[in-house]
């Protein structure tokens, strides 16, 4: 059964270019993994890597056990999605199907009767199965290449940014299917992609990496309300980043934190990330998790706000505030009552939905991309 | 004065008659000037007698051809790979170790490969005549096919070659069922080339030759011998035969298909752990059978250690003076007609780029002997001076290197950016003169390089036209034939010399216009 464990696994590139930095990483059988992470963060490093395309500066990876750092591409036994499919120009969908197996020198039946059940299940019309790559659709083409791969008949599939090819609509009814499939036939699958959104809905775990590392593994829920540092807060999904300090305790063993302009009681944040003896914080708090109202809360945590804009998204809308300074964003459902461009609200929060970091030593607002204090 | 002129010309570009009456003067230019004189011989079809010396020389020519076709695709798929796929400095030596026997003019070539190989001053393994031939077209047409297969190989995704390998193909599997096919019309273009080439070449193939006559030799023969019907007749069934073989092999490029199963992969997989080895040979047929017979004329010269009298190098002198003056003249007057017609047939305008682009072909694979002849035919009641008449022949057949890398150029360019270009108000002299012009510069210095170089190194049509004025290569010729060989040599060397010269300037002045 297909685990994949790296060990160390470190590659640079001619130029001195670091594109993974000894990364340890294991994936667990039928696991559908998303590696996550910026343009050039070493995400499609990593899964070139494990299909055997790039060969590891140094460090080791295994595949169901199997240390295959040495074996080339074609005896791996992956079934690989490319970023534009690189379907065969000059085969037909079906031949280009059949590839795999004919490698394997199944007899030309079991073939053919591998290439049609891996079709249907990629619902692709049979029909269709003697066009050639550049007579589909983007979406068609996706189907064919997913089929490509599933007839390889690993129970390892690497996609590499199957999706990015394909206009939004397509691209969400693809990847739900995707995952219906890998779960219904018992993959293991590592998938990769820049798209948090896509991330999110479809893996079991979701990988963030930056900058050839490893940032944090977990589920989606993990990642996205328990962020394992302040590049995981900012990349995945959006957050309010309040610059804070520690108020001193005097034996008291509540912790009290100054930002925003006033002193909040946050003992129940998250602040595991917090090192011992920190003073200059940074408080992440995402959006939907902060609450704006008309009246004045009946607890101590809120501020005064001014609604500066209003942009309907759908099921949800999202206010930008002002706070002094500071800017917060709040995102509520759609319906309910609305508020409007220059109205003051209040902003208030619940103290456990806040997560603590220790200020970065470098301009964290440059670390983080953008401008919240 | 200047500025007042490229006023004029923008205000007459945006008349629509006057572009299409410049389309019209360059379409003219070729139909009589370039296609006509080229194919005038076969108007005397009916005159065409089919005796046993014409068959056999055909046949001779055809098997040649076919011979050392392929060879070179034998030979030449598997080093083009090689240059595709290696990387920094090995692959620029490769790189400019193929290209260097294409610099050579091939009557050069020919003496130095019959040298090589015939000569009691290199190896004197193989007589004059059907295999001497074969050796030496096989030297010369070598490069084009290692050219035309490996910038195909270059400009392949190697995307697909991973997703084969990661569906469990092994490397030699990957090269026949996605990389081959991928590259296959490459492969067509280039024995296409190399099959028209070795049917056209006369001025090497004459020293070679001995008993053996080619085809392109016998029409020389007969005109030589004042046998017109002779001449005609081979004439004819040479240009229809190389007409018929180029309509073949573009049917046969839009058919022909590979199928991935009947090899096993097995087997492939075994078979490709000689690589390394297959590599080695390839690279000693290139240096053995192609470099050194190609240069070993410098070999020769330094053994002899003498030089011509001042008569004999009065003579080369001359005919080098004459060789580059048709060249130049040649060039000039074809980049002007050929640039308007590649810009016609590029925006096939009219619906009639295909067809003139055809005719093109036509002229580019009719030999050129036959060509020589036919034209010489075709001028025959003007009185045209010798000199002249040499230069119509050259104007003739290298046309259409001009024409084809600059039409097609034009066609793959962005119609967008001349549209950009109209709507922020450039007249059409403008759009041409400051978007079209700078992105289609290299197909056009390409082709200038390419048909000057054919203009300086061709013998079939000079011969065949000529009777007092000898040419360059033609003189190298007739050294040979009278075993004047040391002034062949100085001949072939100093040749050699400018043309490469010319070549690294002309390369060099388009690699600083690029960045300029």
């Amino acid at each position: 059964m297909p685990e994949v464990k790296l060990k160390g696994v470190s590659k640079t590139f001619p130029g001195n270019v670091v594109a993974l930095h000894k990364v340890d990483l294991s994936v667990k059988d039928k696991d559908y993994v998303v590696l996550l992470g910026p343009s050039g963060c070493g995400k499609t490093s990593l899964l070139k890597t494990i299909a055997g395309i790039y060969p590891p500066t140094e460090g080791e990876v295994f595949i169901s056990g199997r240390n295959v750092t040495r074996l080339p591409i074609e005896e791996r036994g992956v079934g690989m999605m490319f970023q534009n499919y690189a379907l065969f120009p000059h085969l037909t969908t079906e031949k280009n199907v059949e590839y795999g197996p004919t490698m394997r020198e199944l007899p030309p039946k079991e073939t053919k009767s591998i290439a049609h059940k891996m079709l249907q299940l990629a619902k692709f019309p049979l029909e269709r199965a003697n066009s050639l790559p550049i007579e589909l659709s983007g979406g068609m083409q996706q189907r064919v290449a997913l089929a490509r791969a599933l007839a390889s008949q690993s129970s390892l599939l690497l996609l590499d940014e199957p999706l990015s090819a394909l206009d939004a609509k397509i691209g969400e009814e693809l990847r739900l299917e995707l995952r219906c499939l890998v779960k219904k036939l018992g993959l293991t699958a590592i998938h990769v992609t820049h798209s948090q959104e896509e991330a999110m809905s479809t893996a079991d775990t979701i990988i963030v990496m930056n900058q050839g590392s490893v940032m944090q593994v977990g589920s989606p829920e993990e990642v996205y309300f328990n962020p394992a540092n302040l590049f995981v807060a900012d990349f995945v999904g959006e957050a309010n980043f309040f610059e804070g300090e520690i108020k001193p305790a005097h034996s008291n063993p509540k912790l009290f934190v100054r930002f925003l302009g006033k002193d909040f009681d946050l003992s129940k944040a998250k602040s595991s990330k917090l090192s011992r003896g920190a003073e200059k914080v940074v408080v992440v708090f995402r959006p939907e998790k902060l609450v704006i109202s008309k009246r004045k809360p009946y607890h101590e945590n809120f501020v005064h706000a001014k609604i500066e804009s209003r942009r309907f998204m759908g099921e949800k809308i999202r206010y930008e505030l002002s706070s002094g300074a500071s800017q917060i964003v709040v995102k509520r459902m759609g319906f309910g009552k609305s508020f409007q461009v220059g109205d003051s609200a209040f902003v208030s929060f619940d103290a456990s939905d806040a997560t603590l970091f220790d200020l970065p030593r470098e301009h964290w607002e440059k670390l983080v991309g953008r401008q919240t204090v | 004065m200047c500025g007042f002129l490229k006023r004029r010309l923008s205000s007459l570009s945006k008349k629509s008659s006057v572009s299409n009456a410049l389309y019209a003067l360059a379409i003219l230019f070729f139909v009589f000037f370039v296609f006509l004189p080229a194919i005038y011989v076969l108007s005397l079809s009916l005159n065409v007698r089919l005796d046993a010396l014409v068959l056999n020389s055909l046949a001779t020519s055809f098997e040649i051809a076919l011979l050392c076709t392929a060879l070179s695709l034998f030979f030449g798929i598997p080093l083009a790979w090689l240059i595709a796929r290696s990387r920094g400095f090995k692959k620029e030596v490769l790189n400019s170790l193929v290209d260097m026997p294409l610099i050579i003019p091939t009557s050069a070539l020919g003496f130095s490969v019959y040298l090589f190989w015939g000569s009691q001053y290199g190896l004197a393994l193989l007589e004059k005549g059907f295999w001497l031939i074969t050796a030496l077209h096989t030297a010369f047409v070598f490069p084009y096919v290692v050219r035309t297969v490996s910038a195909a190989f270059e400009e392949l995704d190697p995307v697909h070659e991973t997703a084969a390998r990661s569906l469990g193909a092994n490397l030699l599997t990957v090269f026949r069922t996605v990389s081959f096919p991928l590259v296959k019309s490459s492969v067509i273009t280039g024995g296409m080339l190399a099959f028209t080439r070795s049917l056209s070449e006369t001025g090497a193939t004459m020293m070679a030759a001995g008993l053996a006559v080619t085809a392109p030799v016998l029409v020389l023969q007969y005109k030589n011998a004042g046998d017109v019907s002779g001449a005609v007749s081979v004439s004819v069934i040479l240009i229809v035969s190389a007409i018929a073989f180029l309509l073949l092999a573009k049917r046969l490029a839009g058919k022909m298909s590979f199928s991935f199963e009947r090899v096993s992969p097995r087997l492939e997989a075994r078979l490709n752990r000689f690589s390394p080895a297959k590599n080695s040979v390839v690279l000693a047929f290139f240096f053995i059978l192609i470099l050194v017979p190609a240069f070993f004329f410098f070999i020769f010269l330094a053994q002899m250690k003498q030089l011509p009298s001042a008569e004999q190098m009065k003579l080369i002198f001359d005919s080098l003076g004459a060789s580059f003056l048709v060249a130049a003249v040649v060039t000039v007057i074809n980049l002007v007609f050929g640039f308007a017609l590649a810009l016609f047939i590029g925006r096939n305008k009219f619906g009639l780029g295909k067809l003139l682009e055809t005719a093109n072909e036509v002229v580019l694979v009719v030999p050129t002997s036959a060509l020589g002849f036919s034209l010489a035919l075709y001028w025959a009641g003007f009185h045209i001076p010798e000199l002249l008449l040499i230069m119509l022949a050259h104007l003739s057949f290298t046309f259409p290197y001009i024409v084809t890398p600059i039409a097609a150029m034009v066609a793959q360019l962005d119609k967008n950016l001349e549209e950009a270009a109209a709507t922020l108000g450039a007249t059409p002299y403008k759009i041409l003169s400051s978007v079209t012009m700078p992105l289609i510069l290299p197909s056009v210095l390409a082709g200038v390089v390419m048909a000057f170089m054919r203009s300086i190194s061709e013998t079939g049509a000079t011969l065949a036209v000529s009777k007092s004025i000898s040419t360059a290569p033609v003189l190298i010729v007739k050294f040979v034939q009278s075993q004047q060989l040391v002034e062949a040599a100085v001949a072939c060397a100093i040749l050699f010399a400018i043309s490469f010269v010319l070549l690294i300037v002309m390369r060099r002045s388009a690699g600083r216009k690029k960045e300029a």
